[in-house]
């Protein structure tokens, strides 16, 4: 899925719908993995065929387009990258997370759309602050996440891809050590 | 003129005069270098404003209109690519009241036209146009003096490099002893490289220097900073006595250095079947294998056996890494991929740095190829990498070590010392574990800083 991607608007389930409450569910127990410390979890949700990105963004002219850059990208990732970078920090030294960020992930404006018999399309934002060290201030990302989820069995859902649209096109973050 | 480091022309609130800051000859650096504004303040107009800045890579303004915009120091500047195809850097202020005249990272256009009162500029810097220039300005105004300021442009194998310092050396003289290597880094082929994509920016509550000098000369670190690609197998446990296979080169007088990889050549076997390796582990397609032999004259190519720059920054603030490193655990079977990463040291503010890196492909090289290179450089260097996380970290916790009272009297220790090697190539060669190599970086420092009139720029 890239940017260009159309998002499947006439294809979206009702917040009523259970599936809409299954993948809500899902995205905030990711977030819950995630911020404690439950990467190994974490990674297990993550699909074999695995794509996740995050593109560069820049700003530009409206007439030059949407800057959101399809050639390089803050994370370019598959299933393998992502054992690294998870045990890392889970049996390495890996001194950005060493004492370990404390991080909150609030996840919303959830959008559920059925793209296939097995394959779902969540569209989230979600807003990471992280706090570090002693610091009396946070580090904040916010983006966009589109997501591709593969239903594996009436229990499971794995992610298939997702593509991160991060607001800034300078971080402002010391390092992107954390997962989005 | 001013004898460097004499140390007579400016001095700190305290009395405290620029040149007993970097004590070279004690092999001391004072932790202030890294924390005092007023230091970071005269950094902007001795360094940043005299020499040589990287600004950009040709191949992010491929065709005549495109334009990027970047810094030299503190300064906004647009690089263009005119009509005529060269290339302009011109400072993003316009002449009248001095409103930003291009607010975009990037794009096409031929002209840039001021947002507050409508003075247009073309991509050259021209003053092409003034609204309502008659009724307002009659025929007082002369277009002709009123061009956007125009910055020195140099490019080096496509690197773009500008100066405010009209009458100072050539790029080639600033280059110096480092021409030749970089000819191996970024001039090996016919049609040589490109960007992956626009860069990765980011803020690092850190001095800038501390980026630039560990990417000067700093080899010791590697094993204990970036100890986790040993312990999850990704390259093999290094030991001390490994650093002896690495030689740092430097151009002592203009403050570059890098540090050089293993030698590779095995008497076993052929010249030809050498350089074929060597090109590979340098990331050359195999595809233009051939062409880079016919390319490199014979000393080049005897250099490039033995001895392939891994590390380096050009004084002050750009570095590159042209290196081979495993980002998945079928790596340590098969070979780590090469990658070029480039990047920018921008010094924000005497406490924040902004990193901007880029991935450099070849550009005849495969779409497979050209992707395995840019995952490479971004998932070990840059905003997530995994190497540059651990750096980006420890950097960040020196600067806050030298704030206080106490951490600004430390010094910082280069003790180790170690003889030059006789090469006969350009450059002085010393073992990798020489501090000297270091100190280069903060003599040259001292000489910027020390100089009011810019004689040494």
């Amino acid at each position: 899925m890239t940017s260009t991607a159309p998002r499947h608007r006439d294809r979206r389930v009702r917040m009523s719908d259970p599936l809409y409450a299954e993948v809500l569910e899902w995205l905030i127990e990711e977030a819950e993995f995630l911020d404690g410390h439950e990467f190994e979890a974490w990674l297990a949700r993550l699909a074999p065929d695995l794509t996740y990105r995050m593109p560069v963004r820049t700003s530009t002219y409206k007439r030059d387009g949407d800057g959101i850059s399809t050639g390089y990208f803050h994370f370019d990732e598959d299933f393998e990258s992502m054992w690294v970078r998870v045990h890392r920090l889970t049996e390495a030294s890996a001194w950005a997370e060493d004492p370990p960020s404390r991080t909150r992930r609030f996840v919303s404006n959830l959008r559920v759309a059925t793209v296939g018999d097995n394959e779902i399309e969540a569209l989230s934002y979600l807003l990471l602050k992280r706090s570090r060290g002693d610091a009396g201030t946070y580090e904040t990302i916010s983006c966009e996440r589109r997501d591709r989820l593969h239903r594996v069995d009436a229990e499971t859902l794995l992610l298939g891809s997702r593509e991160i649209l991060v607001d800034q096109s300078t971080l402002g973050v010391t390092n992107l050590s954390m997962f989005l | 003129m001013n004898e460097p480091g004499v140390g007579d022309d400016w001095f700190l609130p305290d009395g405290t005069s620029v040149d007993e800051f970097a004590r070279v000859e004690d092999r001391l650096v004072a932790t202030r270098v890294l924390s005092d504004p007023e230091i970071f303040e005269l950094e902007m107009e001795r360094i940043f404003d005299r020499v040589w800045m990287f600004v950009g890579h040709e191949s992010e303004i491929p065709n005549r209109g495109d334009f990027v915009t970047r810094y030299i120091g503190r300064d906004p500047v647009i690089v263009t690519r005119g009509d005529e195809g060269s290339v302009h850097v011109l400072l993003n202020v316009c002449r009248h009241r001095v409103a930003r005249v291009c607010n975009a990272e990037r794009g096409t256009s031929v002209t840039f036209e001021c947002p507050y009162h409508g003075w247009t500029y073309k991509n050259t810097g021209q003053l092409r146009g003034v609204l309502a220039q008659r009724l307002v300005y009659g025929d007082r105004l002369d277009k002709a003096e009123f061009s956007l300021s125009r910055a020195r442009v140099g490019v080096l194998h496509g690197l773009i490099f500008a100066t405010w310092n009209h009458d100072g050396p050539s790029l080639d003289e600033y280059l110096g002893d480092m021409a030749f290597y970089y000819d191996l880094v970024f001039g090996l082929t016919e049609n040589g490289m490109e960007v992956a994509g626009p860069p990765h920016r980011w803020v690092v509550p850190a001095n800038w220097k501390l980026a630039a000098e560990n990417f000067s000369a700093d080899s010791l670190h590697t094993m204990k900073a970036h100890r986790y690609a040993q312990e999850l197998g990704l390259l093999p446990e290094l030991n001390p006595s490994m650093l002896g296979a690495l030689t740092l080169v430097s151009d002592p007088a203009r403050g570059h250095a890098f540090i050089g990889g293993p030698l590779h050549r095995n008497e076993d076997v052929s010249e030809q079947e050498t350089f074929e390796g060597v090109c590979a582990v340098d990331g050359v397609p195999r595809s233009l294998v051939d062409e880079v032999y016919e390319r490199t004259s014979d000393e080049t190519r005897q250099a490039f056996l033995e001895l392939v720059p891994m590390v380096g920054t050009l004084f002050p603030n750009f570095s590159w890494l042209n290196n081979n490193i495993a980002h998945v655990r079928e790596h340590a079977k098969v070979g780590a991929p090469h990658t070029l990463c480039i990047r920018l040291y921008h010094p924000r503010s005497v406490n924040e740095m902004e990193i901007w890196s880029w991935a450099l492909v070849h550009k005849d090289a495969s779409p497979e190829e050209k992707l395995v290179s840019a995952r490479t450089a971004l998932r070990t260097f840059g905003s997530s990498g995994t190497f540059e996380q651990d750096d980006t970290e420890i950097w960040s916790g020196i600067q806050l070590g030298v704030r206080g009272v106490q951490g600004r009297k430390q010094m910082n220790q280069y003790p180790a010392t170690e003889p030059v090697m006789e090469s006969g190539r350009p450059g002085e060669r010393r073992p990798c574990t020489a501090d000297d190599t270091l100190l280069g970086f903060y003599r040259r420092w001292r000489e910027l800083m020390t100089d009011h009139r810019g004689d040494a720029s």
